[in-house]
């Protein structure tokens, strides 16, 4: 983990926890300790992409849990309008939505993980191609 | 700067970059490979899904329209699209060419383009699907096809030794093909012309280029860093239509040629799942059997693909998020999906902003009948299958197939590439990739862009001489 300092790494943990939460059998984004894997996304984004996603996650960390919730409640019901605000609403979040279910639904777990089985486990994909 | 001077130098390793370059190494001509992304091998390719989808797309998986309403799939790989897509090859039909002959003053025709049809189609391994290896996701679609009493036909892909009958699962090979069996170019083109003395340079992204008297210059950024160029007599831009685009807006082209960057149809497709009591584990197998062929989708500009998504586009597909998102996910593998694509009307127009790609693209109100209507359609004929609980269609469109940017004409006025595949106003600038199409065909592109890309073998030839 190099991109992204204590902070973001904390916020991007509670932001999935809101958007990934434990239920059944599904475990909490954060008990999979896969924000250690965030580099192999945030590796490949432009330059300035990456830029504005470690601003946001920082002021993120500021956000208590709740109101992580509701502001994702709150731009999902934003989502269609029209102009500037429309466009931002959906950027944040195609983008807040794609790392956070990329690192979900990788099938990786970091060093502190705490849960047995991945998300990809719970659902039951898994392919082969024969050698 | 590179002292060598080519012959040929290669802009884009996909389905025309590819293919030119290995045409000429093979006429014993000196070709230099350009490709802005990594070149992987079989055995490397990159997994999980995460990786692939983080390493082998521009934008670290996704790029968006400029309203963020599509999101737009642009390989970057040694290979380019034919890595990832499901290497589905066909040709197109007379209302493809009739438009195209209309817009562009061209003579498009089942038999102008025939025989590079032919010789590509001779040039790789291709296979129709068995009914035996149709997956349950495919019997689905025929079933739900039936309702309606659609035509469909089995899909045609360039493959080999797929084994799908042994246990190989294709959707594992959406990032890269391990078994070397998808016809993609890196198989059929590169690793060839690599033995016989193509060079190759990856990671290598193309600024702009220049055309003096007796060459053409390319500046390119190696590695993200390092400000590198190379010399040839010739060059063939084939980054695709938004890379190609790119590189002749960045290099002033606009200014003389006003529809550079105009003309951008993506096919936007928009997937909707069903939900079924019994399991479906449309992930196995072939998982992609047969596509729709019914001359009624053809007049409404729709196409079905009966496809399905690993579980990050999966969850990227689905609305929301939280415990109904989870309780979605859980049932993944009772899950039937169905796609439609529309023939959208070319209205897109890629312009620059600073070095970032502004990609204007909205969808017309002809496009949006389209997509309802489709949509409105997969909904009616799952929700008459038996077993059929949910049905769980997707907000998010997304492009795949990128087209026009350089389209193809005899005029300056409303084209860039002259019907000898050359850049107007330019005697040693070729572009014969998706962007020369003058409008979207609602079909699979790849056979076309290979077609059109040996069509152009002699006009380059030509320069060279």
């Amino acid at each position: 983990m190099s991109q992204l300092n204590s902070l973001q790494c904390a916020a991007l943990n509670r932001l999935g926890n809101v958007l990934c939460p434990a239920y059944g059998e599904h475990p909490s984004f954060s008990e999979l300790d896969v924000v250690y894997h965030a580099d192999i996304v945030l590796n490949e984004l432009p330059e300035s992409d990456l830029k504005d996603l470690k601003l946001l996650l920082l002021v993120l960390f500021f956000l208590p849990a709740p109101l992580m919730r509701l502001m994702m409640v709150t731009l999902e019901k934003m989502k269609e309008m029209d102009g500037e605000l429309g466009t931002l609403v959906r950027m944040l979040l195609f983008g807040l939505r794609g790392l956070t279910f990329a690192l979900y639904y990788s099938g990786l777990r970091g060093p502190k993980a705490k849960a047995n089985k991945t998300p990809v486990d719970v659902v039951g994909f898994e392919v082969k191609v024969l050698p | 700067m590179s002292e060598k001077k080519y012959d040929l130098i290669v802009i884009g390793s996909g389905p025309s970059g590819g293919r030119i370059a290995a045409d000429f190494v093979k006429k014993g001509a000196s070709v230099l490979l350009l490709e802005a992304g990594t070149h992987f091998r079989d055995k490397d390719f990159p997994k999980p899904e995460i990786s692939s989808s983080a390493q082998m797309f521009w934008g670290g998986g996704a790029e968006l329209s400029h309203d963020a309403r599509l999101g737009f799939l642009r390989a970057k790989c040694v290979g380019g699209t034919s890595i990832v897509n499901q290497a589905l090859l066909d040709r197109f039909d007379d209302l493809v060419w009739e438009e195209w002959k209309s817009i562009s003053g061209i003579d498009f025709s089942d038999s102008l383009l025939d025989s590079h049809y032919t010789a590509v189609e001779e040039s790789v391994s291709l296979q129709k699907i068995p009914e035996s290896a149709f997956g349950k996701n495919t019997r689905l679609f025929l079933k739900a096809f039936e309702q309606k009493d659609f035509g469909w036909a089995p899909l045609r892909r360039g493959q080999s030794h797929c084994e799908t009958e042994k246990g190989t699962d294709c959707m594992a090979c959406l990032g890269g093909c391990p078994k070397n069996s998808k016809q993609s170019t890196l198989v059929t083109s590169i690793n060839p012309a690599l033995a016989k003395g193509l060079e190759l340079v990856a990671n290598c992204e193309v600024l702009s280029l220049k055309e003096s008297q007796d060459e053409v210059s390319v500046a390119c950024r190696l590695n993200k860093k390092e400000e590198v160029s190379y010399t040839g007599k010739a060059v063939v831009v084939a980054a695709g239509s938004f890379g190609s685009s790119k590189i002749l807006l960045n290099s002033g082209f606009k200014e003389k040629l006003p529809h550079l960057g105009k003309g951008i149809a993506c096919h936007p497709q928009y997937m909707t799942y069903a939900l079924f009591e019994e399991k479906v584990d449309a992930f196995r197998g072939a998982f992609q059997g047969v596509k729709s062929a019914d001359p009624r989708l053809r007049e409404w500009g729709l196409k079905f693909e009966n496809v399905f998504a690993p579980p990050i586009a999966t969850a990227m597909l689905f609305n929301g998020f939280g415990r109904d998102h989870h309780r979605m996910m859980k049932k993944y593998r009772y899950l039937a999906s169905m796609e439609v694509a529309i023939r959208d009307e070319a209205t897109g127009e890629l312009s620059l902003r600073g070095d970032k790609l502004v990609i204007k693209k909205s969808l017309t109100d002809q496009d949006r009948c389209r997509a309802k209507k489709g949509v409105d359609l997969v909904k009616e004929m799952y929700s008459k299958i038996d077993g059929c609980k949910e049905i769980i269609p997707c907000e998010q469109g997304f492009g795949l197939h990128l087209m026009g940017g350089c389209a193809i004409g005899t005029s300056e006025n409303n084209s860039v590439v002259n019907p000898e595949f050359r850049v107007h106003g330019t005697s040693k600038i070729f572009i014969a990739d998706s962007s020369i199409f003058p409008s979207a065909p609602g079909l699979n592109p790849s056979l076309t862009i290979m077609a059109l890309s040996h069509m152009a073998i002699p006009h380059i030839e030509g320069a060279l001489a």
